[in-house]
Protein backbone atom coordinates (compact mmCIF):
# COMPACT_ATOMS: atom_id res chain seq x y z
CA UNK A 1 0.00 0.00 0.00
CA UNK A 2 1.22 2.82 -0.74
CA UNK A 3 1.13 6.07 1.71
CA UNK A 4 0.94 9.41 1.18
CA UNK A 5 3.16 11.97 2.40
CA UNK A 6 2.82 15.72 3.18
CA UNK A 7 4.91 18.39 2.67
CA UNK A 8 5.72 20.66 5.85
CA UNK A 9 4.51 23.43 4.36
CA UNK A 10 1.29 22.15 2.98
CA UNK A 11 0.73 20.97 6.70
CA UNK A 12 1.43 24.31 8.01
CA UNK A 13 -0.47 25.56 5.19
CA UNK A 14 -3.44 23.14 6.12
CA UNK A 15 -2.95 24.33 9.41
CA UNK A 16 -3.16 28.13 9.18
CA UNK A 17 -6.54 27.69 6.83
CA UNK A 18 -8.44 25.83 10.14
CA UNK A 19 -7.16 28.84 12.08
CA UNK A 20 -7.75 31.59 10.08
CA UNK A 21 -11.59 29.81 9.25
CA UNK A 22 -12.37 29.30 13.17
CA UNK A 23 -14.35 32.14 13.84
CA UNK A 24 -13.83 31.71 17.55
CA UNK A 25 -9.93 32.40 16.89
CA UNK A 26 -10.70 35.19 15.01
CA UNK A 27 -11.99 37.68 17.87
CA UNK A 28 -10.17 36.90 20.98
CA UNK A 29 -10.53 38.72 24.09
CA UNK A 30 -8.35 37.88 26.82
CA UNK A 31 -7.07 38.86 30.46
CA UNK A 32 -3.51 38.59 30.87
CA UNK A 33 -0.05 39.12 32.57
CA UNK A 34 2.52 40.44 30.16
CA UNK A 35 5.80 38.79 30.60
CA UNK A 36 8.82 38.49 28.01
CA UNK A 37 8.57 41.26 26.58
CA UNK A 38 10.46 42.72 24.02
CA UNK A 39 10.23 46.29 21.67
CA UNK A 40 11.68 45.19 18.04
CA UNK A 41 13.68 48.01 16.52
CA UNK A 42 10.90 48.03 13.80
CA UNK A 43 8.20 48.76 16.50
CA UNK A 44 6.62 45.88 16.52
CA UNK A 45 6.17 44.61 20.06
CA UNK A 46 7.05 40.58 21.20
CA UNK A 47 5.62 39.08 24.44
CA UNK A 48 3.91 36.32 26.00
CA UNK A 49 0.61 36.54 28.06
CA UNK A 50 -0.04 34.39 31.06
CA UNK A 51 -1.84 33.84 33.90
CA UNK A 52 -1.04 31.37 36.91
CA UNK A 53 -0.81 27.83 34.88
CA UNK A 54 -0.41 28.97 31.17
CA UNK A 55 0.88 31.40 28.98
CA UNK A 56 0.83 32.51 25.23
CA UNK A 57 2.85 33.50 22.44
CA UNK A 58 1.90 37.08 21.15
CA UNK A 59 2.25 40.12 18.83
CA UNK A 60 1.57 43.31 18.33
CA UNK A 61 2.28 45.11 14.84
CA UNK A 62 4.13 48.81 14.74
CA UNK A 63 1.19 49.66 12.77
CA UNK A 64 -1.48 48.89 16.18
CA UNK A 65 0.75 50.36 18.60
CA UNK A 66 -0.72 53.72 17.42
CA UNK A 67 -3.59 53.12 19.91
CA UNK A 68 -1.37 52.10 22.97
CA UNK A 69 -2.21 54.61 25.92
CA UNK A 70 0.63 53.53 27.84
CA UNK A 71 4.05 51.72 27.82
CA UNK A 72 3.61 47.73 28.02
CA UNK A 73 6.14 46.06 30.71
CA UNK A 74 6.49 42.87 32.52
CA UNK A 75 4.09 42.38 34.96
CA UNK A 76 1.28 44.68 33.35
CA UNK A 77 -1.84 43.51 33.98
CA UNK A 78 -3.91 43.92 30.41
CA UNK A 79 -6.64 43.24 28.49
CA UNK A 80 -5.87 42.48 24.80
CA UNK A 81 -7.76 41.83 21.87
CA UNK A 82 -6.74 40.28 18.84
CA UNK A 83 -6.83 36.77 16.73
CA UNK A 84 -4.65 33.58 16.26
CA UNK A 85 -3.01 32.44 13.92
CA UNK A 86 -0.15 30.09 12.43
CA UNK A 87 3.14 31.48 11.57
CA UNK A 88 3.65 29.15 8.88
CA UNK A 89 7.62 28.97 8.37
CA UNK A 90 7.73 27.55 12.02
CA UNK A 91 4.48 26.15 12.40
CA UNK A 92 3.78 28.19 15.47
CA UNK A 93 0.64 29.91 16.60
CA UNK A 94 0.26 33.15 18.56
CA UNK A 95 -1.99 35.82 19.24
CA UNK A 96 -2.08 39.02 16.85
CA UNK A 97 -2.50 41.80 19.18
CA UNK A 98 -4.78 44.75 17.65
CA UNK A 99 -6.18 46.74 20.83
CA UNK A 100 -4.13 46.44 24.38
CA UNK A 101 -5.36 48.41 27.36
CA UNK A 102 -4.34 48.60 31.05
CA UNK A 103 -6.78 46.13 33.07
CA UNK A 104 -8.45 48.60 35.37
CA UNK A 105 -9.37 51.54 33.58
CA UNK A 106 -12.92 50.11 34.83
CA UNK A 107 -11.97 50.93 38.16
CA UNK A 108 -9.91 54.21 37.68
CA UNK A 109 -13.42 55.88 36.00
CA UNK A 110 -15.06 54.74 39.21
CA UNK A 111 -12.46 57.04 41.35
CA UNK A 112 -12.95 59.68 38.61
CA UNK A 113 -17.06 59.17 39.55
CA UNK A 114 -16.42 59.11 43.26
CA UNK A 115 -14.07 61.75 43.94
CA UNK A 116 -16.06 64.56 41.21
CA UNK A 117 -19.11 63.88 43.08
CA UNK A 118 -17.15 63.83 46.52
CA UNK A 119 -15.50 67.57 45.68
CA UNK A 120 -19.11 69.13 44.00
CA UNK A 121 -20.80 68.05 47.67
CA UNK A 122 -17.61 70.48 49.22
CA UNK A 123 -18.57 73.12 46.67
CA UNK A 124 -15.31 73.11 45.29
CA UNK A 125 -16.65 73.40 41.51
CA UNK A 126 -19.36 76.44 42.64
CA UNK A 127 -19.35 79.15 40.05
CA UNK A 128 -18.92 81.86 43.61
CA UNK A 129 -15.57 80.23 44.20
CA UNK A 130 -14.58 80.86 40.67
CA UNK A 131 -12.03 84.18 39.96
CA UNK A 132 -12.05 86.52 37.15
CA UNK A 133 -9.03 85.95 35.10
CA UNK A 134 -6.75 89.69 34.21
CA UNK A 135 -7.59 91.61 31.23
CA UNK A 136 -4.05 92.43 30.23
CA UNK A 137 -1.93 89.67 32.25
CA UNK A 138 1.71 91.06 32.66
CA UNK A 139 3.39 87.55 34.27
CA UNK A 140 1.84 84.32 33.11
CA UNK A 141 2.76 81.38 34.81
CA UNK A 142 2.74 77.61 33.13
CA UNK A 143 3.02 74.64 34.48
CA UNK A 144 3.40 71.84 32.99
CA UNK A 145 6.53 69.64 31.55
CA UNK A 146 8.87 72.12 30.37
CA UNK A 147 9.82 69.25 27.22
CA UNK A 148 6.21 68.55 26.19
CA UNK A 149 4.35 69.90 23.58
CA UNK A 150 1.73 71.82 25.70
CA UNK A 151 4.39 74.19 26.54
CA UNK A 152 5.14 75.00 23.36
CA UNK A 153 2.18 75.34 21.83
CA UNK A 154 1.71 77.94 25.02
CA UNK A 155 4.39 79.57 24.43
CA UNK A 156 3.81 80.60 20.67
CA UNK A 157 0.10 81.30 20.74
CA UNK A 158 1.15 83.92 23.97
CA UNK A 159 3.84 85.32 22.26
CA UNK A 160 1.82 85.88 18.78
CA UNK A 161 -1.12 87.28 20.49
CA UNK A 162 0.77 89.60 23.01
CA UNK A 163 4.32 89.73 23.14
CA UNK A 164 4.08 92.16 26.56
CA UNK A 165 3.38 89.33 28.53
CA UNK A 166 6.40 87.67 31.00
CA UNK A 167 5.75 84.38 30.73
CA UNK A 168 7.17 82.28 34.13
CA UNK A 169 7.62 78.04 33.36
CA UNK A 170 6.80 76.66 36.38
CA UNK A 171 7.91 72.45 35.06
CA UNK A 172 6.42 69.55 36.58
CA UNK A 173 6.33 65.90 36.12
CA UNK A 174 2.68 65.57 34.17
CA UNK A 175 2.24 61.95 34.23
CA UNK A 176 3.50 59.03 36.47
CA UNK A 177 3.04 58.18 40.07
CA UNK A 178 4.85 61.74 41.23
CA UNK A 179 3.31 63.84 38.96
CA UNK A 180 0.01 64.67 41.32
CA UNK A 181 2.88 65.74 44.19
CA UNK A 182 4.90 67.82 41.13
CA UNK A 183 1.90 69.71 40.06
CA UNK A 184 0.16 70.72 43.13
CA UNK A 185 3.38 71.83 44.29
CA UNK A 186 4.18 73.93 41.67
CA UNK A 187 0.21 75.22 41.96
CA UNK A 188 1.74 76.25 45.66
CA UNK A 189 4.90 77.49 45.02
CA UNK A 190 3.63 79.98 42.24
CA UNK A 191 1.08 81.19 45.02
CA UNK A 192 4.21 81.89 47.34
CA UNK A 193 6.16 83.43 44.76
CA UNK A 194 3.29 85.84 43.26
CA UNK A 195 5.11 86.82 40.50
CA UNK A 196 2.34 85.89 37.85
CA UNK A 197 -0.80 86.90 37.32
CA UNK A 198 -2.44 83.73 35.95
CA UNK A 199 -1.67 80.57 35.80
CA UNK A 200 -2.29 77.85 32.78
CA UNK A 201 -1.75 73.99 34.14
CA UNK A 202 -2.06 71.52 32.01
CA UNK A 203 -0.40 69.24 29.42
CA UNK A 204 -0.99 67.71 26.21
CA UNK A 205 -2.94 64.74 25.25
CA UNK A 206 -2.47 61.32 26.24
CA UNK A 207 -4.41 58.33 27.58
CA UNK A 208 -6.65 58.37 30.55
CA UNK A 209 -3.47 57.02 32.85
CA UNK A 210 -1.47 59.91 30.89
CA UNK A 211 -3.90 62.39 32.21
CA UNK A 212 -4.17 61.40 35.71
CA UNK A 213 -2.71 63.18 37.98
CA UNK A 214 -5.14 66.19 36.81
CA UNK A 215 -7.84 64.06 38.33
CA UNK A 216 -6.26 63.29 41.63
CA UNK A 217 -7.67 64.86 44.53
CA UNK A 218 -4.49 66.77 45.75
CA UNK A 219 -4.38 68.49 42.61
CA UNK A 220 -7.49 69.75 43.11
CA UNK A 221 -7.03 71.13 46.52
CA UNK A 222 -4.39 73.01 45.40
CA UNK A 223 -6.14 74.36 42.00
CA UNK A 224 -9.11 75.22 44.56
CA UNK A 225 -6.71 76.55 47.42
CA UNK A 226 -5.10 79.01 44.54
CA UNK A 227 -5.32 82.58 45.29
CA UNK A 228 -4.34 83.14 41.15
CA UNK A 229 -6.47 82.29 38.88
CA UNK A 230 -6.16 79.05 37.01
CA UNK A 231 -6.55 77.94 33.51
CA UNK A 232 -6.83 74.13 33.23
CA UNK A 233 -5.79 72.95 29.90
CA UNK A 234 -5.82 68.81 30.12
CA UNK A 235 -5.28 66.72 27.08
CA UNK A 236 -7.55 67.35 24.10
CA UNK A 237 -11.25 69.14 23.57
CA UNK A 238 -13.14 65.49 25.01
CA UNK A 239 -11.09 65.31 28.15
CA UNK A 240 -13.06 66.65 31.06
CA UNK A 241 -10.70 65.99 34.43
CA UNK A 242 -11.27 66.65 38.10
CA UNK A 243 -8.44 69.64 37.59
CA UNK A 244 -11.06 71.68 34.80
CA UNK A 245 -14.30 71.57 37.26
CA UNK A 246 -12.30 73.20 39.94
CA UNK A 247 -10.41 75.49 37.67
CA UNK A 248 -11.53 79.45 37.08
CA UNK A 249 -11.52 78.90 33.52
CA UNK A 250 -11.69 75.21 31.23
CA UNK A 251 -9.47 76.00 28.30
CA UNK A 252 -10.10 72.76 25.92
CA UNK A 253 -5.82 72.19 24.73
CA UNK A 254 -3.03 73.77 26.03
CA UNK A 255 -3.07 76.33 22.99
CA UNK A 256 -6.69 77.56 23.70
CA UNK A 257 -5.67 78.26 27.15
CA UNK A 258 -3.43 80.87 25.98
CA UNK A 259 -5.72 82.21 23.63
CA UNK A 260 -7.98 82.55 26.83
CA UNK A 261 -5.27 83.82 28.97
CA UNK A 262 -3.97 86.85 26.67
CA UNK A 263 -5.91 89.36 24.58
CA UNK A 264 -4.87 89.40 20.88
CA UNK A 265 -2.93 92.23 19.65
CA UNK A 266 -4.71 92.75 16.65
CA UNK A 267 -7.65 93.15 18.55
CA UNK A 268 -6.31 95.65 20.98
CA UNK A 269 -5.03 97.26 17.93
CA UNK A 270 -8.55 97.64 16.42
CA UNK A 271 -9.75 99.11 19.80
CA UNK A 272 -7.40 101.60 19.81
CA UNK A 273 -8.18 103.21 16.51
CA UNK A 274 -11.99 102.98 17.41
CA UNK A 275 -11.29 104.55 20.57
CA UNK A 276 -9.03 107.37 18.35
CA UNK A 277 -12.24 107.38 15.62
CA UNK A 278 -14.49 108.18 19.27
CA UNK A 279 -12.22 110.66 20.32
CA UNK A 280 -12.53 112.21 16.77
CA UNK A 281 -16.50 112.28 16.70
CA UNK A 282 -16.82 113.85 20.28
CA UNK A 283 -13.92 116.65 19.51
CA UNK A 284 -16.32 117.56 16.37
CA UNK A 285 -19.27 117.48 18.84
CA UNK A 286 -17.56 119.77 21.10
CA UNK A 287 -16.83 122.04 18.40
CA UNK A 288 -19.51 122.47 16.90
CA UNK A 289 -21.59 122.96 20.33
CA UNK A 290 -18.61 126.22 20.63
CA UNK A 291 -19.39 127.21 17.42
CA UNK A 292 -23.43 127.63 17.81
CA UNK A 293 -22.23 128.97 21.01
CA UNK A 294 -19.79 131.71 19.53
CA UNK A 295 -22.91 132.85 17.46
CA UNK A 296 -25.25 133.51 20.14
CA UNK A 297 -22.37 135.75 21.73
CA UNK A 298 -21.66 137.12 18.50
CA UNK A 299 -25.32 138.13 17.37
CA UNK A 300 -25.56 139.60 20.87
CA UNK A 301 -22.88 142.08 20.46
CA UNK A 302 -21.97 142.41 17.34
CA UNK A 303 -23.23 145.84 16.95
CA UNK A 304 -21.50 147.34 20.21
CA UNK A 305 -18.22 145.75 19.40
CA UNK A 306 -18.04 144.08 16.20
CA UNK A 307 -14.20 144.49 16.01
CA UNK A 308 -13.61 143.13 19.41
CA UNK A 309 -15.54 140.21 18.27
CA UNK A 310 -13.20 139.32 15.55
CA UNK A 311 -10.16 139.84 17.44
CA UNK A 312 -11.90 137.24 19.91
CA UNK A 313 -12.44 134.74 17.22
CA UNK A 314 -9.32 135.09 15.69
CA UNK A 315 -7.42 134.79 18.94
CA UNK A 316 -9.43 131.61 19.70
CA UNK A 317 -9.21 130.45 16.27
CA UNK A 318 -5.09 131.28 16.30
CA UNK A 319 -5.09 129.14 19.67
CA UNK A 320 -7.43 126.26 18.29
CA UNK A 321 -5.12 125.84 15.18
CA UNK A 322 -2.19 125.60 17.01
CA UNK A 323 -3.74 122.78 19.31
CA UNK A 324 -5.74 121.03 16.32
CA UNK A 325 -2.91 121.18 13.78
CA UNK A 326 -0.68 119.73 16.49
CA UNK A 327 -2.96 116.43 16.09
CA UNK A 328 -4.16 117.10 12.86
CA UNK A 329 -7.94 117.42 12.66
CA UNK A 330 -7.34 119.37 9.90
CA UNK A 331 -11.45 119.43 8.94
CA UNK A 332 -12.24 120.99 12.62
CA UNK A 333 -9.72 123.83 10.88
CA UNK A 334 -11.60 124.25 7.98
CA UNK A 335 -14.38 124.20 9.81
CA UNK A 336 -13.08 127.12 11.83
CA UNK A 337 -12.33 128.82 8.96
CA UNK A 338 -15.43 128.82 7.28
CA UNK A 339 -17.14 130.02 10.37
CA UNK A 340 -14.78 133.04 10.12
CA UNK A 341 -15.24 133.95 6.29
CA UNK A 342 -18.95 133.47 7.37
CA UNK A 343 -18.71 135.96 10.49
CA UNK A 344 -16.68 138.00 8.80
CA UNK A 345 -19.45 138.36 5.69
CA UNK A 346 -22.12 139.40 8.17
CA UNK A 347 -19.53 142.15 9.65
CA UNK A 348 -19.47 143.37 6.19
CA UNK A 349 -23.21 143.20 5.71
CA UNK A 350 -23.96 144.63 9.12
CA UNK A 351 -21.64 147.76 8.63
CA UNK A 352 -22.87 148.13 5.43
CA UNK A 353 -26.27 148.50 6.22
CA UNK A 354 -25.32 150.70 9.09
CA UNK A 355 -23.54 153.15 6.66
CA UNK A 356 -27.02 153.05 4.43
CA UNK A 357 -28.98 153.89 7.33
CA UNK A 358 -27.20 156.84 8.01
CA UNK A 359 -26.55 157.41 4.20
CA UNK A 360 -30.18 157.48 3.99
CA UNK A 361 -31.23 159.71 6.69
CA UNK A 362 -28.34 162.06 5.42
CA UNK A 363 -30.75 162.17 1.96
CA UNK A 364 -33.89 162.99 3.60
CA UNK A 365 -31.87 165.62 6.15
CA UNK A 366 -30.23 167.60 2.64
CA UNK A 367 -33.98 167.12 1.30
CA UNK A 368 -35.01 168.76 4.20
CA UNK A 369 -32.31 171.30 3.87
CA UNK A 370 -33.22 172.23 0.55
CA UNK A 371 -36.91 173.44 1.47
CA UNK A 372 -34.45 176.47 2.95
CA UNK A 373 -32.28 176.47 0.38
CA UNK A 374 -32.50 180.50 -0.94
CA UNK A 375 -31.74 178.95 -4.73
CA UNK A 376 -34.84 176.62 -4.05
CA UNK A 377 -37.00 180.23 -3.33
CA UNK A 378 -35.87 181.60 -6.26
CA UNK A 379 -36.91 178.82 -8.72
CA UNK A 380 -40.51 180.13 -7.28
CA UNK A 381 -40.14 183.77 -8.71
CA UNK A 382 -38.14 185.23 -5.78
CA UNK A 383 -35.22 187.46 -6.46
CA UNK A 384 -32.32 189.05 -4.77
CA UNK A 385 -31.27 192.55 -5.22
CA UNK A 386 -27.74 193.11 -4.58
CA UNK A 387 -25.60 197.10 -4.49
CA UNK A 388 -22.18 197.03 -4.09
CA UNK A 389 -22.39 192.96 -3.56
CA UNK A 390 -24.35 193.22 -0.20
CA UNK A 391 -28.07 192.05 -0.22
CA UNK A 392 -30.45 195.14 0.02
CA UNK A 393 -33.43 194.13 2.47
CA UNK A 394 -35.29 197.59 1.66
CA UNK A 395 -35.65 200.74 -0.63
CA UNK A 396 -34.73 202.74 1.63
CA UNK A 397 -31.05 201.10 1.60
CA UNK A 398 -30.73 201.70 -2.01
CA UNK A 399 -28.82 204.50 -3.61
CA UNK A 400 -30.50 205.55 -6.33
CA UNK A 401 -26.82 206.87 -8.35
CA UNK A 402 -25.50 203.66 -8.86
CA UNK A 403 -27.25 200.56 -10.53
CA UNK A 404 -28.36 197.37 -8.62
CA UNK A 405 -27.64 193.47 -9.30
CA UNK A 406 -31.23 191.68 -9.53
CA UNK A 407 -29.93 188.32 -8.95
CA UNK A 408 -32.37 185.10 -10.22
CA UNK A 409 -31.41 181.43 -9.53
CA UNK A 410 -30.31 181.57 -13.10
CA UNK A 411 -28.50 184.59 -13.24
CA UNK A 412 -28.78 188.37 -12.76
CA UNK A 413 -29.67 191.75 -14.60
CA UNK A 414 -27.52 194.98 -13.63
CA UNK A 415 -30.11 197.22 -14.11
CA UNK A 416 -29.99 201.91 -13.64
CA UNK A 417 -33.07 202.91 -11.50
CA UNK A 418 -35.31 205.15 -12.69
CA UNK A 419 -37.55 206.30 -9.76
CA UNK A 420 -37.67 205.46 -6.42
CA UNK A 421 -40.58 204.84 -4.01
CA UNK A 422 -40.71 204.62 -0.40
CA UNK A 423 -43.57 203.29 0.51
CA UNK B 1 4.34 108.44 32.78
CA UNK B 2 5.98 105.71 31.03
CA UNK B 3 5.56 103.11 34.02
CA UNK B 4 2.08 102.86 33.70
CA UNK B 5 1.66 99.44 32.59
CA UNK B 6 -0.54 98.74 29.16
CA UNK B 7 -3.46 97.42 31.04
CA UNK B 8 -3.38 101.19 32.92
CA UNK B 9 -2.86 103.02 29.89
CA UNK B 10 -5.59 101.04 28.24
CA UNK B 11 -7.93 101.50 30.81
CA UNK B 12 -7.26 105.49 31.02
CA UNK B 13 -7.93 105.74 27.25
CA UNK B 14 -10.92 103.86 28.27
CA UNK B 15 -11.98 106.50 30.66
CA UNK B 16 -11.26 109.78 28.73
CA UNK B 17 -12.96 108.53 25.34
CA UNK B 18 -15.67 107.86 27.66
CA UNK B 19 -15.44 111.18 29.44
CA UNK B 20 -14.97 113.14 26.38
CA UNK B 21 -18.17 111.35 24.68
CA UNK B 22 -20.60 112.43 27.82
CA UNK B 23 -20.53 115.66 26.46
CA UNK B 24 -20.32 118.00 29.44
CA UNK B 25 -16.77 119.23 28.68
CA UNK B 26 -16.07 122.47 27.46
CA UNK B 27 -14.18 122.95 24.37
CA UNK B 28 -11.01 123.51 26.00
CA UNK B 29 -11.90 120.46 28.13
CA UNK B 30 -12.50 118.43 24.89
CA UNK B 31 -9.32 119.58 23.13
CA UNK B 32 -6.97 118.50 26.83
CA UNK B 33 -9.00 115.32 26.81
CA UNK B 34 -8.87 114.39 23.18
CA UNK B 35 -4.91 115.37 23.07
CA UNK B 36 -4.54 113.30 26.19
CA UNK B 37 -6.44 110.60 24.85
CA UNK B 38 -4.42 110.60 21.33
CA UNK B 39 -1.05 110.20 23.30
CA UNK B 40 -2.26 107.10 25.31
CA UNK B 41 -3.85 105.69 22.24
CA UNK B 42 -0.48 106.14 20.09
CA UNK B 43 1.35 105.03 23.31
CA UNK B 44 -0.51 101.78 23.46
CA UNK B 45 -0.04 101.48 19.99
CA UNK B 46 3.48 101.76 20.03
CA UNK B 47 4.00 99.57 22.79
CA UNK B 48 2.25 96.57 20.89
CA UNK B 49 3.78 97.24 17.56
CA UNK B 50 7.24 97.37 19.11
CA UNK B 51 6.88 94.59 21.45
CA UNK B 52 8.64 91.57 20.04
CA UNK B 53 9.93 88.84 21.55
CA UNK B 54 8.59 87.48 24.60
CA UNK B 55 10.58 86.63 27.65
CA UNK B 56 10.01 82.84 28.94
CA UNK B 57 11.87 81.97 32.20
CA UNK B 58 12.19 79.44 33.56
CA UNK B 59 11.69 78.58 37.49
CA UNK B 60 14.60 76.82 38.94
CA UNK B 61 15.25 75.97 42.40
CA UNK B 62 17.87 78.80 42.09
CA UNK B 63 15.81 81.16 40.89
CA UNK B 64 14.13 82.25 37.36
CA UNK B 65 16.40 81.32 33.95
CA UNK B 66 15.93 82.46 30.64
CA UNK B 67 14.00 79.55 29.14
CA UNK B 68 15.04 77.82 26.06
CA UNK B 69 13.26 74.80 24.10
Amino acid sequence: MERKFLTVSALNRYLKFKFDNDQNLQKILLKAEISNFKHHSRGHLYLKLKDNSASIDAVMFASSTKTLNFKPKDGDQVIVEGHISIYEPYGTYQLYIKKMDLDGIGDLYLAYEQLKEKLEKLGMFSEEHKKPLPKYPQNIGVITSPTGAAVRDIINVLSIRYPLARVIIYPALVQGVNAKESVADQINNANIDELVDVLIVGRGGGSIEDLWAFNEEVVARAIYASKIPIISAVGHETDFTIADFVSDVRASTPSHAAEIAVPSKTDLLNTISKYMDRMQTSLSRASEAANKYFKQVTQSNIIANPEKITENIKLKLIYLEEKLTAYKPSKQIEHYRENIHNYQLRFHQIIYTILRDKQNRFVSSTEKLDLVNPLSIMKKGYTIVKQDQTIKKSVTEIDESSNIDVEFHDGYLNCEILKKVVK
Amino acid sequence: MNDRTFEEKMEQLEKLVKQLESGDNSLDASVKLYQEGIVLAKECHEELQKAEKMIVSLKTESGLKDFTE
